[in-house]
């Protein structure tokens, strides 16, 4: 059910929800934080309208919502939504 | 008045890989637009930029925003109640 979202790296925290929005799984910073999966809800439907308004065939890859230390990185697979919250790789 | 934001426009549209500049406002009126950016998704990339910044609204800079398709990314940001969509090519 979790495709391994909580094995990863440099994750400080992840959501899976339903295409309803409702929460099949959630760790780390984001653990039990519904109103955080409500918005990043919200966020993915709204990209995925930009998809459908612009008529191409292009797939649903990837969205990132990107700070100066910390991300979040959304994908939709088997009608489920993963959040995983991530640290940037350290800048050498 | 418009040609400041015209050249600006000019400039990221001669960055390799960039196929299209959208800007809107914070109600989603389209204020420029050119190349494959679509004039009508002005205000869902005003939402979007919004939907974002809600997330951690207490952050002092508003995120990037990184739309990624299998052929193309969309990067969207809001800066001065103007919210800036690129259309990017997978390189």
């Amino acid at each position: 059910m979790m495709q391994g979202i909580d094995r990863i790296p440099d994750s400080a925290g992840h959501i899976v929800m339903k295409e309803d929005g409702a929460v099949v799984a959630s760790g780390g910073d984001l653990e039990n934080d519904e109103v955080m999966a409500d918005q990043l809800m919200r966020l993915t439907r709204l990209s995925l309208k930009v998809l459908q308004s612009s008529n191409s065939s292009a797939n649903f890859r990837r969205l990132s919502v990107i700070w100066d230390d910390f991300q979040y990185v959304i994908t939709v697979s088997n009608h489920r939504v993963f959040v995983c919250k991530r640290r940037p790789d350290p800048v050498v | 008045m418009e040609k400041p934001l015209d050249r600006h426009l000019e400039e990221l549209m001669s960055t390799p890989g960039v196929t299209g500049v959208v800007c809107a406002d914070t109600k989603g009126l389209c204020l420029a637009a050119k190349g494959v950016g679509e004039r009508a998704s002005s205000g869902l990339f005003s939402s979007i930029a919004q939907q974002a910044a809600q997330l951690h609204p207490d952050s002092k800079t508003s995120p990037v925003v990184c739309l990624e398709t299998d052929q193309s990314m969309i990067l969207l940001k809001n800066h001065n109640s103007v919210t800036t969509a690129i259309h990017k090519t997978l390189s």
